[in-house]
């Protein structure tokens, strides 16, 4: 067996969740991985297609336990239902609807544990951007002006989509960190962002209960 | 008739597993000691019609066996090799009541232990008469047939009974059950990872030959090298046994460039092994312990296209293990250049622990190999 695996869409969310989890404590950074070691090796997939398509052969190959992070941005409900289209096949049952805790079941054929975290909480639409606005503090007036000044710059002939607001937000605002500019996963990292506000805290106890850590 | 499912019982390693969803191609992995082997001799078995032979076969051939000196008469010793056949049971052990059986949709064998009677009239030596306490029953079913053979055990499960491990002239690396007298039989090719013989290669040849259909061969064998324009078997009078200075391999249509088959690399040889095999069989199984033993990571995908184009023209199911990432990769890279395969391939990741194996079809053969999705 190759152990256990969590599988994300793209670099920003591998770098993310690594440094959020190395800030609850888990050793992402100095480790060299054993056999038997229960914290999963991380991978990004490259995008969400790839991920939701790869479903059913990660389950089928040899890991043990096997998590999956997804944006919920289509909206959740298809997103969800999509997910459980490809459980199924693999002997996983999920529920109608997602739980709020995150999924976690087992593969009675296969005899191994599956978990699926829909990002941001597994209840509204959204994706990382939505999880990270979390984790700014709410009085945060860097953060208040980084919105204001987000609908300036529309108002300025900015050309992103309505729905990458959160991510010109959450950008504009590690533009004025002390080091400028950090991609998400070193601004976690370096402290820009909360770690164990509630969202980030039902995560990582998704976290927990899936790989047993 | 194509297996879309095997299931064993009682079997080696396995209390009760099932090969499901199964292909015209279907590739074994696992991890090792996983039972890869012992499935791929399961369906030899099953396919042979329970034949005790094959069984026997199998056995020496794993070292499964015991060897007995002894006086022929008075000037003369002889080593004999008996089988053992309580390997094949689940736990290793023998004793009455106790059964295997292998079955798929069309037939079913099924071998079970008695204690041994006389009326069970199983020829014996009257050598080891006194040894014997147990019988053998062999069973198998299938529409328009059925038999039931019986072999004499001693109480650790050994065949001694005289018995012969050559078979049509093969030696221990091959068994091969291919009898014209056998009408029913289906035809069937075991191929360990050790290549054949010279001897059994050149016989393969001859009937290549005599049924026409040696330039397919020649045709798989640019696989490996594209400038081959022919293969000579030279008489056995003038061959050297077990090397390979008695096939000649002719390029670019030249006869002044006919090089010794010793000349190129283990590849060549197996690749020739795999398309004599290949095309001999038509209408058959053919079984391929570690497909990938002795050929470059480089030729896996057009290895895996001759394998797969071959069964599909010649109506031939293919079981064949292998233990090399790069000889899956083969197969995912052959899917994506030829998507019409779609249907004849699958991967079977054996987990004994479970009760059927893991299926991965064409598509998710290929997403695993894209996403580096460990599948062994």
């Amino acid at each position: 067996m190759a152990g256990n695996i969590l599988l994300v869409e793209g670099s920003d969310d591998l770098h993310t969740i690594m440094h959020l989890l190395i800030r609850h404590g888990y050793d992402y950074n100095t480790r060299l991985r054993k056999g038997d070691d229960p914290l999963p090796e991380i991978h990004e997939l490259g995008g969400k297609n790839a991920l939701l398509d790869s479903i059913e052969s990660f389950i089928a190959g040899a890991y043990e336990r096997i998590g999956f992070i997804i944006d919920a941005d289509l909206p959740i409900s298809s997103c969800w239902q999509s997910v459980r289209n490809r459980l199924q096949p693999v002997g996983v049952d999920a529920p109608t609807n997602p739980i709020a805790t995150g999924f976690i079941g087992t593969s009675t054929s296969l005899r191994k544990q599956v978990g699926v975290w829909l990002m941001p909480d597994n209840q509204r639409d959204g994706t990382l951007e939505h999880f990270l606005r979390e984790l700014i503090r709410i009085d945060d007036s860097l953060f208040a002006h980084a919105r204001q000044a987000t609908v300036g710059a529309t108002q300025n002939g900015a050309r992103f989509a309505v729905q990458d607001t959160p991510k010109a937000e959450i950008h504009a605002w590690l533009a004025w960190q002390e080091t400028p500019g950090l991609p998400y996963g070193a601004a976690v990292g370096a402290h820009y962002f909360l770690h164990d506000q509630a969202m980030a805290n039902a995560f990582v106890d998704w976290f927990k209960r899936l790989y047993g850590v | 008739m194509e297996m879309s499912s095997v299931t064993f019982e009682n079997y080696r390693g396995f209390e009760k597993y099932t090969l499901d969803k199964l292909s015209r191609v279907n590739l074994l992995v696992g991890e090792n000691n996983c039972g890869k082997t012992a499935i791929l001799e399961g369906i030899h078995f099953l396919a042979s019609q329970g034949d005790h032979g094959v069984l026997s076969g199998i056995a020496i051939n794993r070292g499964e066996s015991i060897k007995v000196e002894y006086d022929e008469d008075e000037n003369r010793k002889v080593i004999r090799t008996f089988p053992i056949m309580r390997y094949f049971f689940h736990g290793r052990t023998i004793a009455p009541n106790q059964f295997f059986n292998i079955k798929t949709d069309y037939i079913s064998t099924c071998a079970m232990v008695t204690k041994y009677q006389k009326q069970d009239t199983v020829p014996i030596d009257s050598t080891y008469k006194s040894l014997v306490s147990l019988t053998l029953k062999i069973s198998a079913k299938k529409e328009d047939f059925e038999s039931l053979s019986s072999i004499a055990l001693t109480n650790d499960g050994i065949i001694i009974e005289p018995f012969l491990p050559q078979k049509n002239g093969l030696t221990q690396s091959t068994i091969n059950i291919i009898d014209a007298t056998q009408e029913r039989a289906i035809k069937i090719f075991y191929l360990s990872p050790i290549s054949l013989s010279i001897e059994e290669l050149s016989a393969a040849w001859n009937k290549i030959i005599s049924e026409g259909k040696d330039s397919a061969v020649g045709k798989a064998m640019t696989i490996i090298e594209p400038r081959l324009t022919n293969v000579f078997f030279l008489s056995r009078s003038i061959q050297v046994f077990n090397n390979y200075t008695g096939i000649l391999v002719e390029l670019d249509n030249r006869d002044d460039q006919r090089i010794p088959l010793g000349n190129f690399g283990d590849g060549m040889r197996r690749l020739l092994t795999l398309a004599i095999i290949m095309i001999q069989n038509s209408n058959g199984i053919v079984l391929i312990d570690e497909i990938d033993t002795g050929l470059h990571n480089s030729i896996m995908s057009d290895l895996w296209q001759f394998v797969i184009e071959t069964a599909r023209q010649s109506n031939i199911q293919v079981f064949a293990t292998t233990h090399s990432l790069d000889c899956i990769r083969g197969l995912a890279e052959c899917y994506r250049k030829y998507p019409e395969y779609a249907d004849d391939i699958s991967l079977q990741r054996i987990v004994p622990d479970l009760e059927k194996s893991v299926t991965f079809n064409a598509k998710n053969i290929e997403i695993a190999m894209h996403q580096n999705i460990e599948v062994r």
